[in-house]
């Protein structure tokens, strides 16, 4: 490397290296203004509350959310999926317009499931503590308990069924498209059988989701640790974010490493 | 550079839509559609195989914006 390369690095980071100062004492000042106030409202028992008046709504709201968000859901995906379904049959094989019309429909369904198939997990579990609460305190709530097996019944058979019929419809759309969502492998198989274009936008969304999920793992770490003196949470929820930090991490570099080798043909 | 591209020429002179020329060269309907509108460049292999289906040269089909004008 000449010296003149080595000035040019130099010179970019010092210039860089300025802003990031700058952002630095920004964000220690805003820690510092942040961490006062969170103690000045944790000493009146305001943020106390609020927390456990939004704790006690989402375990009242998770008994009730899968069979609810599901038949809703449920409605609105069947709509766009019979629209998707009716513009494509009346697709004349030409017109770009209308068969991207076609695929954003296809692809909002997918988010919707997707999202859904993480939400309803999650309200799941956290209606079992709400029922664990209500057992402990020796009331019995089958009528929340049977409301709560249905729905994630009737979750479950929507994800799956829901993805199944949108994944075929898009062979459909896609004949090379290959894989079942029955396949354990089916996430292989469908990149596998994906051409160039279509894989680079793979990777680019996955590049984006690792960075987001750094800057994600960021926030809820300070959250967590305001949590910790705030609401007395505990370590568990700080050292959850770091395993899922850790191993977003972990994931990107070791494949980065292993690319290094890779031959591409 | 923008890589502009005559694609859609060469496509309908042998009268193809765009789903059939995917598979004629194993891409989807969508990459055809986005090489044709110049929004995506394909690679050394992929507009090897599209200028075969043609038999023409990939400098027929695929020129950068200097030699285009």
């Amino acid at each position: 490397m000449s010296r003149e390369q080595l000035e040019n690095i130099k010179r970019e980071d010092k210039k860089q290296g300025k802003k990031y100062i700058t952002l630095l004492i920004v964000c220690f000042v805003a820690g510092g203004i942040g961490g006062v106030l969170t103690a000045f409202l944790a000493d009146r028992g305001i943020l106390y509350g609020l927390a456990d008046m939004i704790s006690t709504a989402i375990r009242k709201i998770s008994i009730y959310y899968n069979l609810v968000a599901t038949v809703i859901l449920c409605v609105v995906v069947s709509l766009i999926y019979k629209k998707s379904k009716s513009v494509y049959t009346a697709w004349n094989g030409e017109d770009e317009a209308v068969i991207e019309k076609v695929e954003k429909l296809v692809s909002i369904n997918l988010i919707i499931i997707g999202i859904h198939s993480i939400f309803y997990l999650i309200f799941m579990t956290i209606g079992c503590v709400e029922v664990t609460y209500e057992i402990e305190a020796d009331r019995w709530p089958a009528t929340e308990i049977i409301i709560m097996a249905i729905g994630f019944v009737v979750s479950s058979v929507f994800t799956v069924k829901g993805q199944q019929k949108l994944v075929n419809f898009t062979k459909e759309i896609n004949p090379e498209k290959k894989g079942s969502v029955y396949d354990a492998k089916f996430q292989e198989k469908w990149l596998d059988s994906c051409d160039e274009m279509e894989k680079m936008r793979i990777y680019e969304s996955g590049y984006a989701a690792f960075k987001t999920v750094n800057t994600a793992c960021i926030v809820l770490d300070i959250l967590c640790f305001l949590g910790m003196f705030v609401w007395n949470v505990g370590i568990l929820p700080v050292c959850m974010v770091g395993i899922i930090w850790i191993i977003n991490a972990l994931a990107y570099y070791i494949k980065a490493m292993q690319l290094e080798t890779k031959k591409y043909k | 550079m923008p890589l502009y591209n005559h694609l859609k020429e060469y496509r309908a002179k042998i009268g193809v839509n765009q789903q059939e020329m995917g598979s004629l060269v194993d891409v989807s309907r969508q990459t055809i559609s986005q090489i044709e509108r110049g929004d995506y460049s394909p690679s050394v292999t992929l507009a090897l195989k599209i200028a075969k289906v043609f038999d023409a040269k990939v400098e027929d089909i695929f020129a950068y914006e200097e030699e285009e004008n």
